[in-house]
């Protein structure tokens, strides 16, 4: 169900069902449903990387493309990491926090062999169309290792990456 | 950045990278891995040729994991205490593995791909356990304190 721009009413127009049904049943059904995808990833093994530039953790199944009508999307992801990864999200071509070399955020307790990566974005400047979303990383210096979903005991996480369209 | 996928039995990523990045230095970025049945990505700067691409799917297919594990880090300096080494070379027309232990080169024998060593001292010391020639093998190291 797409959007419709609501209409501008006018004194004395004669409001018919179909104007009805496109500006507030459809509109207020869009709203209650808007674009929206939630992955969670059972990979049964665990993603590495040694690449010290950012690059798709998966590009196949940690992406997400919502095609919006506004301009705001609201997107999250968690991972178990290895304390030596750095992550970021890319928007088509960009990356969100592409102001900075090392992205947005790295895992959280360097002092662990691994830790919880977690972060809510609110990406507003989008146009209306489709967008695509993939979750990146690089590491500081080895190999740096994502848990999803090996099988094995005390590393068996899965990482999650959910988004959509707010406005 | 450029993308090379190659399938292989299996990876030791930070031994193909450090391979990568020996030959191809500048222009080797890193490896990813996904899942044993799905091809790894080699990245390279978008400065590498097709000869580098070339150079880089050549050491992938030499690449030869070998990957070390110790049951335990601390043994009783008493001669008898053992820690048990456990050698995996997975790809299947594996080379022979050598490891060196405390600098001593020691053959270790693979029966299907794994084999085992145990470690005794009789005194207190600490023994480094590492692959001898390791390039495109390995980069684990071991550390068994004998206390």
């Amino acid at each position: 169900m797409a959007w419709t721009t609501p209409a501008t009413w006018t004194p004395g127009q004669v409001v018919t069902a179909s104007d009805l049904n496109t500006h507030l049943r459809d509109n207020l059904n869009f709203l209650f449903s808007r674009p929206n995808s939630v992955i969670k990833r059972d990979n049964n093994a665990n993603y590495t990387t040694t690449s010290t530039s950012f690059v798709d953790v998966d590009g196949i199944n940690l992406k997400i493309t919502l095609t919006i009508t506004g301009g705001v999307v609201l997107l999250a992801f968690t991972v178990m990491a290895t304390s030596n990864a750095i992550f970021d999200i890319l928007i088509d071509s960009t990356r969100y926090a592409s102001g900075g070399n090392d992205g947005l955020l790295a895992t959280q307790d360097a002092s662990s062999a691994r830790g919880p990566v977690s972060a809510a974005l609110l990406i507003t400047g989008l146009s209306a169309g489709a967008h695509t979303f993939k979750l990146q990383w690089k590491a500081v210096t080895g190999t740096a290792t994502l848990y999803a979903g090996s099988g094995v005991g005390n590393t068996d996480f899965i990482p999650t990456l959910w988004a959509v369209e707010v406005g | 950045m450029r993308e090379l996928n190659v399938s292989l039995d299996a990876v030791h990523p930070a031994a193909l990278d450090a391979a990568l990045r020996a030959v191809l230095p500048g222009k080797a970025v890193g490896v990813s891995t996904y899942d044993p049945a799905r091809p790894i990505s080699i990245w390279l700067d978008d400065s590498a040729t097709p000869d580098d691409e070339a150079s880089a799917a050549s050491l992938a297919a030499a690449h030869d994991p070998i990957f070390l594990s110790a049951d335990r880090q601390n043994i009783a300096a008493d001669g008898s205490d053992a820690a048990s080494l456990t050698v995996s070379a997975p790809k299947p027309d594996a080379a022979p593995v050598t490891l060196l232990v405390a600098g001593t080169a020691v053959p270790v024998t693979l029966t299907d791909g794994v084999g085992t060593l145990s470690i005794v001292s009789a005194d207190p010391t600490t023994i480094a356990v590492s692959v001898q020639n390791a390039a495109n093998r390995s980069t684990d190291q071991l550390t068994i304190e004998a206390v």
